[in-house]
């Protein structure tokens, strides 16, 4: 067990510097790049009595490292500043309103990516060199080129628009939110036991989670695919044949069992990419998650939102990517002696 | 006579035999080759091609698609079809600027951390990591946002995403060109560093460069689209796809599909395009796991 604290510890050391980086990237693209935040957020018009007063407000009168300095220290106690409009909240209690729509988005989408990408990229290194091997590395590709906005646009039309099926847009139907225990609503309406709001949960997650959920599955398909061939090709899985296991047994219990940890280790590495499509799926769908939170402040010109959303991110994807790292090498001994 | 004949069909079954050994990564390379030549032919000859003016009304809105109007019109009466071969120029202006201003700033960042070590190269290699691990289209939303609207503000910010990968694969190309012998034979002939970087590491490591280009082309063309159907792209009468989308999706609820659902299509076509070019391209250059 201390090798894996040692891998902990070690792995947290080079998460730090990568935290301080991207924040200083935060910080420097707001600030030094050309453009006044204060006249951005005033427009250009504004008499010069009013941008000092901002100026001053946001601290933003300041020598540049103190404003930096400031800016660190603040973050180290989730201080991400107050909103410029409506009642000027914390900006954190907003995100943290904002963030399980978001994560409930992203989960229903990486569970539709896995199933889609096992699928699909077992059935491809199976059948590697056959027709149906180069239709779905076809499909890896093209569900690479679905821009999320148009596919989730002609997924709105057919199936809410045209047929009527399911719902285009928002959560739930209004006054159907389940009372907020997590934020997460499937999981709050199973927890109260409402079950008209978990089916107009369900209903609204349809349409955004599968667009999400395609587009994310072809990287799926391929990290699959290409780790499926190269097990296959592996001694214990010719001594599986040999000793006459049916090839179903041996593609999935044998090869796919071994093969799970690394390749969910990889599927969770990609949720950067996850994320960044769920800014577009929200805004396609009016998702209220953070996505929408981020453009909508963009355009009321809020900057401490806007700054507080990326920073937000930054820390969600480092410590994402951190948990992942660590759960593989909890379950894979060998990664903690590299 | 007879000999003329033979040849000819010898040359004729060469020909299919040669097709038949065709592989997946042929086909895949042609469709791509094939989308992508379109889209440039579309940019180059927009003028001849686009039946009406892109920015002006023609006929009357929302149109839906006829003889006249192919995709029909939008929601001021402006040409579809139109806007959208003009839109390719945009599209493809806006990811060979890109790609430059990446390439200008990883080339030699990669370069010189490559070739000099050290903590200078840690630092470096910790900084485009960390860029790399960020969601590319949230970095050039912050860069969009601070820099505002233009065809250059919005090429910077494509462009920032990419210069960890023209980093990454210029340094890993310098790291092998270095330990070559050339390479030693020129140090010990008493070349300088800068000789050696420009006339011996430079030509060696350039072949690389149309690898990431063809890799990240599709990319830049979703980014792109991206930023503008969120609303930070250029400013409202240029023809751009993602633009043309955002106004489409407007009208979708309403039965209007055609606006959202051509220019949507354009973009998906394109990405496409240049996926299957630079997959192909790839494939065959560097053949890896396959057998």
């Amino acid at each position: 067990m201390s090798s894996l604290r040692v891998y902990i510890a070690s792995r947290l050391l080079t998460a730090i510097p990568m935290v301080l980086i991207l924040l200083t990237v935060v910080f420097v693209v707001l600030r030094i790049l050309p453009g006044d935040p204060v006249v951005a957020i005033v427009g250009g018009h504004a008499p010069p009595e009013v941008i000092e007063t901002l100026r001053r407000r946001l601290g933003l009168d300041k020598p540049l490292h103190l404003q930096y300095l400031d800016y660190l220290w603040k973050l180290m106690r989730g201080d991400l500043g107050k909103s410029l409009i409506w009642g000027q909240r914390p900006v954190i209690d907003e995100l943290m309103e904002r963030f399980p729509a978001t994560l409930e988005l992203s989960i229903f989408s990486f569970i539709i990516a896995v199933l889609i990408g096992i699928f699909t990229g077992v059935k491809s290194a199976r059948n590697f060199g056959k027709p149906i091997d180069h239709a779905i590395r076809v499909y890896g590709i093209v569900t690479y080129a679905l821009f999320i906005p148009w596919f989730g646009m002609m997924l709105q039309f057919i199936f809410g628009v045209y047929l009527r099926w399911l719902p285009i847009s928002g959560r739930a139907d209004p006054f159907m939110e389940p009372e907020r225990i997590t934020g997460l609503y499937v999981l709050d309406s199973i927890l109260t036991l409402d079950f008209p709001a978990l089916i107009s949960a369900l209903r609204h997650l349809v349409l955004p989670s599968i667009t999400l959920g395609i587009y994310i599955s072809g990287i799926f398909t391929r990290i699959v695919r290409s780790h499926m061939i190269e097990v296959l090709r592996m001694d214990y899985i010719r001594a599986a044949r040999a000793r006459g296991i049916p090839e179903g047994r041996v593609v999935y219990r044998h090869a796919l069992k071994n093969a799970f940890v690394p390749l969910l280790t990889m599927m969770g590495l990609q949720f950067a990419l996850l994320l960044a499509g769920a800014v577009l799926t929200e805004t396609t769908f009016s998702w209220p998650g953070m996505g929408t939170y981020l453009l909508e402040r963009i355009l009321y010109r809020d900057f401490p939102a806007v700054q507080g959303a990326i920073v937000f991110i930054a820390i969600i994807i480092i410590l994402i990517n951190l948990l992942v790292d660590i759960t593989y090498a909890y379950l894979d001994p060998r990664i903690r002696l590299r | 006579m007879a000999r003329f004949e033979l040849t000819i069909s010898r040359h004729i079954a060469r020909f299919f035999a040669r097709r038949a050994k065709w592989g997946a990564e042929h086909y895949i390379t042609a469709t791509g080759a094939i989308l992508v030549s379109t889209i440039i032919i579309m940019a180059i000859f927009a003028p001849w091609i686009a039946p009406y003016d892109p920015i002006r009304p023609v006929g009357d809105p929302l149109t839906p698609p006829c003889r006249e109007y192919i995709f029909g019109t939008d929601s001021i009466g402006r040409d579809v079809f139109s806007r959208i071969v003009y839109g390719s120029r945009i599209a493809l202006q806006i990811m060979i600027l890109a790609a430059m201003m990446s390439l200008a700033v990883g080339l030699p960042l990669g370069l010189i951390s490559g070739y000099v070590g050290g903590p200078l190269d840690r630092a470096l290699s910790l900084i485009m990591d960390s860029l790399y691990a960020f969601p590319g289209l949230i970095l050039a939303i912050a860069i969009a946002y601070a820099l505002g609207p233009g065809v250059i503000n919005i090429s910077a910010s494509i462009a920032v995403i990419y210069i960890p990968t023209y980093f990454r694969m210029i340094r890993a190309e310098v790291l092998s060109v270095r330990e070559s012998l050339y390479v030693e034979a020129a140090k010990g002939l008493g070349a300088d560093t800068k000789t050696i970087l420009f006339k011996y590491v430079l030509p060696n490591v350039l072949p690389s460069v149309p690898v990431v280009f063809s890799l990240n082309a599709a990319d830049a063309i979703l980014t792109e689209a991206g930023l503008s159907f969120l609303g930070l792209g250029l400013p409202a009468p240029t023809p751009d796809w993602g633009f043309d989308l955002r106004s489409g999706y407007l009208y979708m609820p309403a039965g209007y599909w055609w606006i959202a659902t051509f220019s949507g299509l354009m973009i998906v076509l394109s990405t496409l395009g240049f996926s299957l070019l630079g997959e192909g391209i790839n494939e065959i250059l560097n053949p890896r796991l396959e057998r």
